[in-house]
């Protein structure tokens, strides 16, 4: 292959590009107008200005950016007083993914994002619209096949999708649009001189109004963000790649299957009791996403979990079998420690706030030793092949299947009264950094959990 | 096997100006001292404990780790999946001659405190010696 011009991207990006701008743009003029007090009239010139302003950014934008592909590379420069110029080896490509969002659909063209392991978000190369054509000569020029049709797919259905908005609420999206939608408010009713009205909540019934007011809003805000992130959710492999795509804004991922290290099945704490869970996904490449761009498949029955794994993840398969539990006596170990930081906890809150609500920590004392019940009857680790499952339960259950010879380290741990009564720890850390701790083993198990981890870790290592 | 001092002394360092802020004027002096006394007693307790305990071992496939003052870990780090190795020395450190060996997995860092430069320089070359092997991430 002879080096290639440079090429701009189609002309549908300058509308990409500043409509990305604009919305921002606009929006934080129409802030500031609000904020110094103006006129809806200087309001509406002020976002205007701002969509002018974002046309000519997109513009300028599409003009510096080019990209070009040589015999060894694609090389992608962008910026116009700080031109950044990226070069990506053909061979350290891992991934070429096309979406294709509402603005793109508009213009019969895709967005193209190539891949590579380690790279963050921010040093993908993304080529915000090129032709169909354009994405084909792209992908086979980057010696990516053309996406087969998948062996196995799994689509998230629209009850699960509504299931998993309501049990499963993106917390922080919810958190910063009621911290924005606050500093708005707070704005305007100090414009209007109203500020009796945040003053006038002195009682306490207004006061818990009030919260439950936002509580209540922030609820539905992350609901919605659920469904604007997960709707269309789908996910899909070949023989060689795992692809996720979702979203409104059609967001996609491909991920070799061979750099799956492994697959968590997250039960939440209101999914739990339901029967229900996520499905989440360790790789090295993807460890410092947020929790949404590392999700496998954001609802699941419980029951289907592992099947589901094993048709997405064939390496993640497992024979069916138990977890080794730990013994009765370690019962208490999981029990106390919540109940006696519920209960001094309850009784800390008690003293300082409200002496007459001391049987709130007995309550939480209980309540401790509920969660420790559930900790302990879930807590437990398999090896099974080249697949160890950890299980431990923090907050929600999460149980941890990897692939052995993918495994970062491993560890065994025990305090003096674990040693005592013959119990320890093992832990597995997977290339995310994250991992699986199975709690308070019995102490022959764990040493034997522990050498197979070892000695598995080292024929794969050894291995072909 | 070694431990710099230099960490337990760090510690006490923290826990008594940690102790005097705390103290507010409803605080018995009495109390504070008492609590001034624990920590040192318990930092230095502590770090000998931790400095006795350490043991660190290259084999020929892994790195064995045992360390911890209360919870006793032992950690192995297959040496395949070791991408880099690194040697931190800071001023504190060099009053004691010595260094800290950070070795770098694709899960984050393990590391090795309170070597003496020329056993860490060693560790660090056998260590990189067995990377021969390229793994894929």
């Amino acid at each position: 292959m002879t080096s290639d011009v440079p090429r701009r991207m189609h002309h549908a990006a300058i509308v990409v590009e500043a409509v990305g701008s604009a919305v921002q743009l606009a929006a934080g003029l129409v802030l500031v107008a609000i904020v110094r007090g103006g006129t809806p009239g200087t309001a509406a010139a002020l976002a205007l200005a701002g969509i002018v302003a974002s046309a000519v950014v997109g513009y300028v934008r599409w003009r510096a950016t080019t990209y070009w592909l040589d015999d060894v590379a694609l090389h992608y420069r962008s910026g116009v007083f700080t031109p950044d110029e990226r070069v990506v080896p053909r061979a350290r490509v891992q991934a070429v993914d096309t979406a294709t969002g509402p603005l793109q659909r508009m213009f019969g063209v895709v967005e193209l994002r190539v891949q590579v392991p380690g790279a963050a978000d921010e040093d993908e190369v993304v080529l915000a619209a090129v032709t169909h054509e354009e994405a084909v000569r792209l992908r086979r020029a980057l010696g990516q096949p053309e996406p087969a049709a998948p062996d196995e797919r799994v689509a998230l259905r629209v009850r699960h999708l509504l299931l998993a908005a309501i049990t499963g609420p993106q917390i922080s999206a919810a958190v910063s649009a009621v911290a924005g939608l606050y500093a708005v408010a707070d704005n305007v009713i100090d414009v209007q001189g109203g500020e009796g009205l945040l003053a006038g909540l002195d009682t306490p019934h207004e006061i818990a109004v009030a919260a439950a007011l936002a509580l209540a809003g922030g609820y539905v805000l992350s609901f919605l963000a659920a469904i604007v992130v997960f709707a269309g959710f789908v996910a899909e492999r070949d023989a060689q790649v795992l692809r996720i795509r979702r979203g409104l804004l059609a967001r996609a991922l491909s991920i070799p299957l061979q750099r799956v290290d492994g697959v968590v099945i997250v039960e939440g704490l209101l999914r739990g009791p339901l029967g229900l869970a996520a499905l989440r996904l360790e790789s090295v490449a993807h460890g410092k996403e947020r929790t949404v761009g590392r999700t496998l498949l954001p609802l699941v029955r419980r029951r289907d979990a592992e099947a589901v794994v094993a048709r997405l993840v064939p390496a993640l398969a497992l024979e069916p079998g138990a977890l080794e539990h730990p013994p009765p006596r370690a019962l208490r170990r999981f029990v106390l420690p919540p109940s006696v930081g519920g209960a001094v906890a309850g009784a800390a809150a008690a003293l300082a706030l409200l002496p007459a609500a001391w049987p709130g920590a007995a309550a939480l004392a209980a309540a401790g030793a509920l969660i420790g019940l559930r900790a302990y009857r879930a807590a437990g680790i398999r090896l099974a092949g080249d697949v160890v499952v950890v299980r431990e339960t923090r907050l929600a259950r999460r149980t941890l299947l990897a692939r052995l010879h993918r495994l970062q380290q491993h560890a065994v741990a025990r305090t003096p009264l674990q040693r005592r009564a013959a119990l320890a720890d093992v832990s597995v850390t997977v290339g995310s950094g994250g991992g699986g701790k199975a709690r308070h083993l019995e102490s022959a198990t764990a040493e034997a959990a522990f050498a197979a981890l070892r000695q598995r870790a080292l024929v794969r290592a050894n291995g072909p | 096997m070694w431990l710099s001092e230099s960490f337990g002394t760090c510690l006490v360092l923290i826990a008594v100006a940690g102790t005097l802020t705390a103290n507010a004027a409803w605080f018995p002096l009495v109390l504070a001292i008492a609590v001034v006394a624990a920590a040192v007693l318990s930092t230095f307790g502590l770090s000998i404990v931790r400095y006795r305990r350490w043991r660190w071992e290259l084999q020929e496939e892994e790195l064995d780790l045992l360390h911890g003052a209360w919870r006793v870990v032992r950690t192995i780090v297959p040496v395949t999946r070791i991408q880099h190795v690194s040697v931190e020395r800071t001023g504190w450190t060099d009053v004691f001659g010595l260094v800290r060996l950070h070795v770098h997995t694709a899960a984050g860092k393990t590391t090795i405190p309170g070597l003496q430069r020329p056993q860490a320089d060693d560790l660090r070359d056998r260590i990189l010696a067995k990377l021969r092997t390229p793994d894929d991430l």
